[in-house]
């Protein structure tokens, strides 16, 4: 059993220090700054680094009522790195915090230096457009008389920024569409 | 934001400094011996996971004990001098006082005295004994692998925590005998709770550097500062410092 000092003692209570602060009234003036003292909630939560194959751990800080991310550092309990993260890890929090980031899709056109701000309808229309054409041209149903059903015209490139699910349903799709270069950035 | 802006009043920071100073001086004189604080006693208690207190009891000198429960007294006065007559009354008795006394049979034979403030000078009064317990146990191991809530020298559960600003470890701290121990940072230290959705914590927006977490669900909290305030001889002063946050803690429904 474990005994402690204050059953030493035979008497149990605060720390010693608390003990004084209350057997001398020491605590007027700190009581009377509390009711002005603003405080704000937040949830650490643990997570993997996307960044590389290491899977760094990390603590995401949120803000308890908004929920937005207010801090994002190793860790410290993670076995892997034990709180510590790399230089690419360790600016990690501008993923979701980069005031520099691009938000809108860029196009720039053959021929041409400059970019111009599309909107998300327009892109993606682009995207699969020229995936529907080149599939229609470049598919193989066989090679040798083998069955391969695969589209070798077509390359997926993965990005470290996307979480697992992302990557997932990346795969999938890729995969339906027969492509077989399907790689990711995080491969280090 | 600095510890002395909190509120923690001038003439309370001054005896806080005078007790540390003089524990300390009298840290240097106590004798652990050899047979009761050793590699093997230390091994056994990590394995185990008892502190030293369940091992062995304070060994201090009657008279030295004596002496030190009236110069603690004589500070008190100093500094508290509205409660001189209830110390000197304790003070005067100092010759029925020895380590290990049973603190009942005084409070039952002396009746007028306040039980709170007779354990708190009999605390100050061991503390010198604890100070150099813990410092011949810091020399024997790091405790990097105690991994308790509570202290391996005296028990008690943490007074504070801390955490380091490079690779964000959670220390514990116990304000007593100012030993520090490793301990995870994602888990309550009452219930063990280690569901990250029921560990938050708050921070005063002054100074994100104060922390007070929490677990909803044994309600309990630690306060928890950054590495670089911890100071281990001034523990105690850290601990009353922050004392606005055990008085947040309480008014959101928390308990130590």
């Amino acid at each position: 059993m474990k005994v402690k000092r204050r059953q030493f003692l035979k008497l149990m209570g605060a720390s010693t220090a608390m003990l004084a602060l209350w057997e001398f009234k020491f605590l007027g003036e700190a009581e009377a700054v509390v009711p002005s003292l603003r405080i704000q909630y937040a949830i650490a939560t643990p997570s993997i680094c996307c960044y590389c194959s290491v899977g760094c751990g990390l603590t995401i800080h949120t803000d308890a009522t908004t929920h937005n991310v207010i801090n994002i550092e190793g860790d410290a309990d993670h076995p892997i790195n034990r709180g510590s993260l790399c230089s690419k890890g360790s600016s990690i929090f501008q993923l979701v915090g980069n005031t520099q980031r691009v938000t809108t899709p860029l196009y720039r056109a053959p021929g041409t230096n400059t970019w111009q701000v599309k909107t998300w309808e327009w892109t993606l229309d682009q995207i699969a457009n020229k995936v529907k054409t080149t599939r229609d041209a470049y598919f193989e149903t066989s090679s040798g008389g083998i069955t391969v059903n695969r589209v070798d015209a077509i390359a997926c490139l993965g990005g470290a920024a996307l979480d697992n699910e992302e990557d997932y349903l990346l795969s999938k799709m890729m995969r339906a569409l027969g492509v077989n270069y399907l790689e990711h950035q995080a491969r280090l | 934001m600095n510890l002395n802006d909190l509120s923690f009043p001038k003439n309370g920071q001054a005896l806080y400094k005078k007790l540390i100073a003089l524990q300390e001086e009298l840290k240097s004189q106590q004798v652990i011996p050899e047979d009761q604080l050793n590699e093997d006693m230390v091994a056994g208690m990590l394995r185990d996971g008892e502190p030293l207190i369940s091992k062995m009891l304070p060994c201090m000198e009657r008279e030295a004990f004596q002496d030190t429960v009236r110069r603690i007294c004589l500070l008190l006065i100093r500094y508290v001098p509205e409660r001189k007559d209830e110390i000197e009354e304790i003070m005067n008795l100092r010759s029925q006082f020895y380590a290990g006394l049973d603190i009942h049979a005084i409070l039952k034979e002396h009746q007028q005295i306040k039980a709170d403030l007779l354990a708190l000078i009999l605390e100050h009064a061991y503390r010198p004994y604890y100070l150099a317990l813990a410092e011949k146990l810091g020399n024997l191991n790091d405790l990097n692998t105690w991994e308790k809530p509570h202290c391996p020298v005296c028990g008690e559960t943490a007074s504070l925590a801390s955490l380091d600003e490079l690779d964000g470890q959670r220390y514990l701290w116990c304000s007593y005998c100012t030993t520090g121990w490793h301990f995870r940072r994602m888990a309550c230290l009452e219930c063990g709770n280690i569901n990250h959705e029921e560990l938050r914590y708050f921070y005063l927006e002054d100074d994100k550097g104060l922390q007070v977490h929490t677990c909803s669900k044994c309600k309990s909290y630690i306060k928890t500062v950054r590495r670089g305030v911890i100071k281990k001889e001034n523990l105690p002063l850290i601990d009353a410092q922050t004392v606005c946050l055990d008085l947040l803690a309480e008014r959101e429904g928390f308990r130590r």
